[in-house]
């Protein structure tokens, strides 16, 4: 392994905090405008069906759980990849980043696929834009 | 002082379990629209339970929380998806598209 000196390592653990707080400032301040109601949420489950203010959509519904899931999911996968490749730094087998599953894509693929399916068919599947069945 | 993996770890899981707190207060508070999240409604415009809405709800919860414990307890990978998983999780987005379709076509009912 290769021996760095004492100012090295101190410069790239200043960096490391530099950037961590930067990336800590940020995350906050969107939380924080998110919560106050700066950046605005409120219309993200509904769709228009109608009835005054719309209705929520489940297809966005499913597409929010799934983005939380696999989110929380890979951020997981990375720090534990992290922490093996720490514990056993001269291993060159393991990955930098996790491979995804192609059952993970099918999986967000479905969903997407139905958000798309599911609003070419609120907007005019065997109907004109008038409303009328077409022949 | 905290190790910098330490640090961006808690870093990384306050903004997610933040982000997931904020829109789980503002559904029970009501500020993040969910009604008629399980409910279709009729061409005279009264509301209905939809089956095919509320299958497709349980399934989404059940697979993710399936899938969240399978990484929660062993993080090193992504879990695969089983096979006949994709297959009822397909059908029932079948189902409910199904549903919306048929719905639609006929102008009887919005899903």
């Amino acid at each position: 392994m290769p021996v760095y000196s004492p100012s090295l390592v101190f410069l790239e653990l200043l960096a490391g905090y530099i950037i961590c707080g930067l990336v800590a400032i940020i995350g906050f301040a969107v939380a924080w405008k998110i919560a106050t109601g700066h950046i605005d949420i409120s219309k993200i489950l509904t769709e228009k069906d109608g009835s005054p203010g719309g209705a929520a959509s489940m297809a966005r519904f499913q597409l929010l759980i799934f983005i939380f899931v696999i989110a929380l999911s890979f951020f997981l996968v990375v720090i534990s990849n992290i922490k093996i490749i720490q514990a056993r730094p001269g291993d060159r087998g393991l990955p930098g980043l996790p491979e995804v599953p192609n059952g993970v894509l099918a999986v967000l693929g479905i969903s997407t696929s139905g958000y798309a399916v599911g609003k070419a068919i609120q907007h005019g599947a065997g109907t004109g834009d008038d409303g009328e069945k077409k022949p | 002082m905290p190790g910098i993996m330490e640090l961006i770890t808690w870093e990384g899981l306050a903004f997610l379990f933040a982000l997931f707190g904020i829109v789980v207060v503002r559904v029970l508070t009501g500020s993040l629209r969910t009604r008629g999240l399980i409910e279709g409604t009729t061409a005279g415009g009264s509301r209905f339970v939809s089956a095919g809405r509320v299958q497709l709800l349980i399934v989404t919860l059940v697979a993710a929380a399936q899938y969240l414990t399978q990484v929660w307890n062993s993080p090193q990978r992504f879990p695969e998806i089983p096979q006949n998983w994709l297959l009822f999780f397909g059908g029932s987005q079948v189902l409910y598209l199904g549903s919306k379709f048929h719905g639609k076509r006929n102008n009887r009912f919005h899903v």
